[in-house]
């Protein structure tokens, strides 16, 4: 009797062999104990195989993994998004056009993001209607919401409390005596805002090499 | 929940939209980094890929229209990842397993059985050694098929070639591997 191919065993385990071949394999193992001993052992591995691969890695803690590739996931499709924006606004400026536009040294505004668009930019209708609103809604916050601090990117909850601070020199957390501030790397171009729902965020562009650079400081109360 | 069958998780900052792409992601998150992982079989490397993979899917979410599909799609997505990482580095990393030998516990598996988390211990790393002996498409073939329970007819799909070459493929990781496993036991 012709036995069956390893090949042929090894596809059948799995339900992988054409129909004709399939057939004939079957009717095979019914008559031999040797050919049948094999398709049991690839079809045990097969179940095996898949059962541990199921399960993680030893050694790997789920949870901070998790937390960090989610983190991640949102700082790449945050970082995607500011690159869009960018193309998406017109050719790139000069050079010499960007350094005129280096952060100055005064704290920033809120919110505040600087657009490099020239007054020819297709943008400019919408960048007025939306800088006029700004504005309005500026000033309304600003009427409604007296205990806010009114010193420009800076967000303070109530006195005594955690007081966040957007600037070009970086975003600061004051807590009682104790202050946290995340620097800003060398870069050319910043754009600085203040989300009273989410938080301080500053994001710099280095010219030269594209490089992207956020920093993204949340608050809010645990649920 | 939306009532809506299509996905909608345009990046735009809203809060709501951020949480439905959070949900995704947490859905999904474990199954593609386990997939990605046994095919580069190195941590580190599936952390990345798993990244990239859930970053490229969110950022091209308009062509997902129906939730049913999403998973399919987003493994996909994962697998391509893999398979270029593959082709670009053209070989395979086995450095993961040897940190795994040496790797303390995770805290959730501290209240285990100490000798089931012995036995599963050993079980991962003969299957990662395995996994590291197979060729990259035996090796791609072999997850697909037996891991993700894809038909013969997409492995080959998703690997560009025709079936009876992912046939061969699966033939030859199943007998290697059969080999290898003989031998560890021993």
């Amino acid at each position: 009797m012709k036995h069956l191919t390893q090949t042929q065993i090894a596809l059948h385990a799995g339900g992988d062999l054409p129909l004709f071949e399939s057939l004939y394999a079957r009717l095979h193992l019914r008559r031999c104990a040797r050919c049948r001993q094999q398709f049991a052992a690839f079809a045990a591995l097969r179940a095996e195989t898949a059962e541990t691969a199921q399960e993680l890695p030893p050694g790997v803690d789920w949870q901070s993994l998790e937390m960090e590739m989610r983190a991640n996931i949102r700082l790449g499709l945050t970082a995607g998004a500011i690159v869009d924006q960018a193309f998406s606004s017109g050719p790139d400026p000069e050079p010499e056009e960007l350094e005129t536009k280096a952060p100055e040294p005064e704290p920033a505004h809120i919110p505040v993001r600087r657009l490099n668009w020239s007054l020819s930019s297709p943008w400019l209708p919408g960048a007025a209607v939306l800088g006029s609103l700004t504005v309005v809604v500026v000033l309304v916050w600003l009427l409604s919401y007296p205990p806010i601090s009114h010193a420009p990117g800076r967000y303070a909850q109530a006195p005594g409390s955690t007081v966040m601070t957007a600037q070009n020199a970086g975003l600061e957390l004051r807590h009682g005596g104790g202050a946290l501030t995340l620097l800003p790397p060398a870069a050319e171009h910043a754009s600085l805002s203040v989300d009273l729902g989410a938080g301080a965020r500053a994001e710099y562009v280095d010219v030269e090499t594209g490089q992207m650079t956020i920093h993204q400081v949340f608050y809010g109360d645990d649920e | 929940m939306s009532d809506s069958p299509h996905l909608d998780l345009q990046w735009q900052g809203s809060t709501s939209e951020q949480a439905r792409q959070n949900e995704f992601v947490q859905t999904h998150l474990r199954r593609v980094f386990l997939i990605i992982y046994r095919i580069v079989g190195d941590v580190a490397d599936a952390q990345d890929l798993t990244q990239e993979a859930f970053i490229k899917a969110l950022q091209r979410q308009d062509q997902l229209k129906d939730l049913e599909k999403a998973a399919h799609w987003l493994s996909r997505i994962a697998t391509n990842t893999a398979l270029d990482f593959l082709r670009r580095r053209g070989r395979y990393a086995a450095t993961g397993i040897d940190t795994l030998y040496d790797a303390p516990a995770s805290s959730s598996s501290e209240f285990d059985d100490p000798e089931a988390r012995v036995l599963r211990r050993e079980q991962h790393n003969r299957l990662s050694s395995i996994l590291a002996c197979l060729t990259p498409r035996e090796r791609m073939a072999l997850v697909l098929r037996d891991v993700e329970g894809l038909p013969a007819e997409e492995v080959a799909e998703r690997m560009s070639c025709g079936t009876a070459t992912v046939r061969s493929h699966i033939a030859n990781a199943r007998i290697k591997f059969k080999r290898l496993l003989g031998r560890t036991r021993r």
